[in-house]
């Protein structure tokens, strides 16, 4: 008896038993494979934001008052929650994505899960998609929440030009939501690269503190050109002194955000060092003015989708990194 | 043919030295000692360039007697190149976060990752018993953590300094006892970074995994910080706050029967703004303030504010006239205050409280681990 054709696996077909349709696994089994191995570490990140929220929801009493009448425990339960909020990224970064590949790799786990059916773009992208975009939706939730929790506890630096200090901004939800999706990718990439959990979770805490802080301090101070313009009444004192006390705001929303302040000839060139040792008569006589840049108010929502889109892109560029290494690295 | 066996000689059986221990040691967390010690230099680093430029500042304030006058230029060097309002409290929050690091990346693996990979089995046949190894552990790491600490401490009093002598002129409001500095000093910060690293070894020894033990350590160590001390929250009820009321001194606050306070909520508008200085002597920490009755009895919250609404709206609108109403019912403003020789005793009474429990933690630890199999 002569065999008329190869077997299977030389063929290039995988290997299955017969009857079945196909050895690819659903998408759907994929992620319920991902819920039942990841469903505890979720439940644990997303118990903090819970209790932000409900926190939130607890003491945003309508007769609230400003930030400075209130008690100390009141203002420390505040900065509690805006605490607890900035720390949601960092925590789903070091929980979920760092260890994501970098325990199974450690733990030799990865060399039973790459061998399951599921190729490992299809492994990667179904362990790590719905995992992200629930905790973005999550941090939108959040941001949505917060905001409402600001305006109607009448916190006064949500007002102004409070609202773009770096540690409110990055909690709009479009820019929470990027964050978060930033960290947990970057974790991943960190994980996928160093494959030990403990190092590759210190490393995406630097990584995402570096990143936040050159974000906060410089970069998006320049996603638009800032613009220039005269403080209204305000007073020059010889010296160089200064001093302005005119808000910019329009009472309700966020007003601009002043980057920096100084003195400059009408034409708007500044001062040089030596000529602010002038008197207040001569800075009168040659009209010098305070000036400002600054970004306006009605940039607040262009920034936020600004931070967002390129959030989302480097997220999405890491995934991608992330693929492209574990594809070409044995188990 | 015969087999020889070879018998374990006396010394074979000894167990190491321990020399050896903390030569082993070493060779496990070489790794994790270097990176965190690279964490700690970067720090020293930071602070000592930010530190150069404060004291050059702060060296200009002086040839203007700053500490002494209130020219406006003094206000630009502060706002300016000393950046008071945000450098000291930057560096200051970040050296916060030390201790946590040294919990969650030092403190929680140490063991956790040892049982979760069944490592522990290999080193109890090592000839020297867990409970010896671990303590072995416990006391390099925190040498040489307690020593890099200090290290940084002392580099954080030497960077904040400037401020000090400001805040005790009374120019821009920072004050060595806050307690975001008063966590930072050279005693203190070395405590907190054993407490926290004491609190991730035993968590990961008593959860024996390594994810659920570095949330745990990360969860102990900000309830450490913040229930404990009122270190991140300005809860009055924390140990520092409580601390500093002990034997706290008292005294008249100023002649106005307002005080030295410039804001309160209760208070008639026409007081707001008229701000002073405290009376106590430089360096103190005001504790606690109140209103006194005729008899010098405390006033309850409720009593003073019922005092305030009671002022007629025509005496509202004029400050003497307010104070000349209130000081004819003899209200009086009442303060309490540590004072600055007092520092040193608080941070030392807190440095104890705190390293007593970071050694009931870590012999805990060391207990507990010779219990586990």
């Amino acid at each position: 008896m002569t065999a008329s054709a190869p077997p299977a696996g030389l063929r290039g077909e995988p290997l299955r038993p017969a009857g079945e349709k196909s050895a690819r696994v659903a998408w759907r089994r994929l992620a319920w494979v991902t819920w039942r191995q990841q469903r505890t570490a979720l439940a644990g990140l997303l118990a903090l934001p819970a209790v932000a929220a409900i926190a939130m929801a607890a003491i945003a009493a309508p007769d609230y008052g400003s930030s400075y009448t209130d008690d100390p425990a009141r203002v420390g339960l505040k900065s509690a929650v805006v605490l607890l909020l900035q720390l949601t990224p960092v925590l789903a970064g070091l929980f979920i994505g760092a260890p994501l590949i970098a325990r199974e790799a450690e733990q030799g786990t990865l060399r039973l899960a790459w061998t399951q059916g599921a190729d490992r773009t299809r492994w990667l992208l179904c362990r790590t998609v719905p995992v992200m975009v629930l905790l973005a939706l999550a941090a939108a939730g959040l941001g949505l929440e917060l905001r409402w929790w600001l305006r109607a506890g009448g916190w006064a630096v949500w007002y102004a030009g409070g609202q773009w200090l770096p540690q409110f901004f990055s909690l709009n939800p479009l820019p929470f939501a990027g964050w978060v999706t930033l960290s947990v990718s970057l974790g991943l990439l960190l994980g996928a690269a160093i494959r030990r959990t403990v190092p590759a979770m210190a490393a995406m805490l630097a990584c995402y503190a570096a990143l936040l802080s050159a974000t906060s301090l410089w970069w998006r101070h320049g996603y638009l050109s800032p613009l220039l313009r005269v403080v209204p009444h305000a007073t020059i004192v010889s010296g160089g002194g200064y001093g302005y006390g005119v808000g910019f705001s329009r009472g309700s929303g966020p007003g601009p955000y002043i980057l920096g302040t100084r003195l400059g000839w009408p034409d708007g060139r500044p001062l040089s060092a030596s000529q602010l040792n002038h008197t207040a008569a001569w800075f009168r006589e040659h009209h010098i003015a305070v000036w400002m840049t600054y970004q306006p108010s009605n940039r607040y929502s262009t920034f936020q989708f600004i931070e967002f889109g390129w959030l989302v892109a480097l997220s999405a560029l890491l995934v991608g990194l992330t693929v492209v290494l574990i594809s070409r690295r044995a188990a | 043919m015969t087999g020889v066996t070879s018998v374990p000689t006396e010394q074979d059986a000894r167990s190491p030295s321990r020399a050896g221990l903390a030569l082993a040691t070493w060779r496990q967390h070489r790794t994790a000692i270097a990176g965190l010690l690279i964490v700690f230099a970067a720090v020293a680093i930071g602070l000592i360039v930010t530190g150069i430029q404060t004291h050059r500042a702060y060296a200009i304030y002086n040839q203007h007697h700053c500490i002494v006058t209130r020219l406006p230029m003094c206000h630009q060097i502060v706002i300016g190149p000393m950046n008071a309002s945000s450098w000291a409290l930057g560096k200051l929050t970040g050296a916060a976060v030390l201790p946590v690091l040294a919990g969650i990346f030092i403190g929680a693996p140490l063991m956790a990752r040892e049982f979760e990979t069944g490592a522990f089995r290999f080193s109890l046949a090592q000839g020297v018993s867990i409970r010896r190894q671990l303590a072995c552990k416990l006391l390099v790491l925190g040498t040489v953590l307690a020593v890099a600490s200090a290290a940084v401490g002392a580099l954080i009093m030497w960077d904040v300094s400037p401020y000090e002598h400001i805040a005790v002129g009374r120019y821009s409001g920072l004050s060595y006892w806050w307690p975001a500095y008063f966590n930072n000093t050279v005693l203190m910060l070395p405590v907190w970074v054993l407490l926290d690293f004491g609190l991730g070894v035993l968590a990961g020894v008593v959860i024996k995994r390594l994810l659920p033990a570095v949330a745990a350590a990360l969860v102990a160590a900000a309830a450490a910080a913040a229930g404990t001390t009122g270190y991140a929250t300005s809860s009055p009820t924390g140990l520092y706050s409580n601390l500093l009321r002990v034997s706290a001194m008292t005294m008249r606050d100023g002649p106005s029967p307002f005080g030295h306070t410039t804001y309160n909520a209760s208070w008639p508008q026409a007081v707001i703004g008229t701000a002073s200085y405290p009376p106590y002597p430089p360096g103190s920490v005001q504790v606690t303030s109140w209103f006194a009755g005729p008899g010098g009895r405390p006033l309850s919250p409720k009593a003073e504010l019922q005092l305030f609404n009671s002022i007629p709206d025509s005496v509202f609108r004029s400050l003497a006239r307010t104070r000349a109403w209130v000081g004819a019912r003899h209200i009086t403003a009442w303060i309490s205050y540590q004072p600055a020789d007092r520092y040193w005793i608080f941070q030392s009474v807190l440095a104890a409280i705190l390293l007593a429990v970071a050694a009931a933690a870590g012999f805990a630890a060391v207990w507990l681990a010779g219990r586990r199999r």
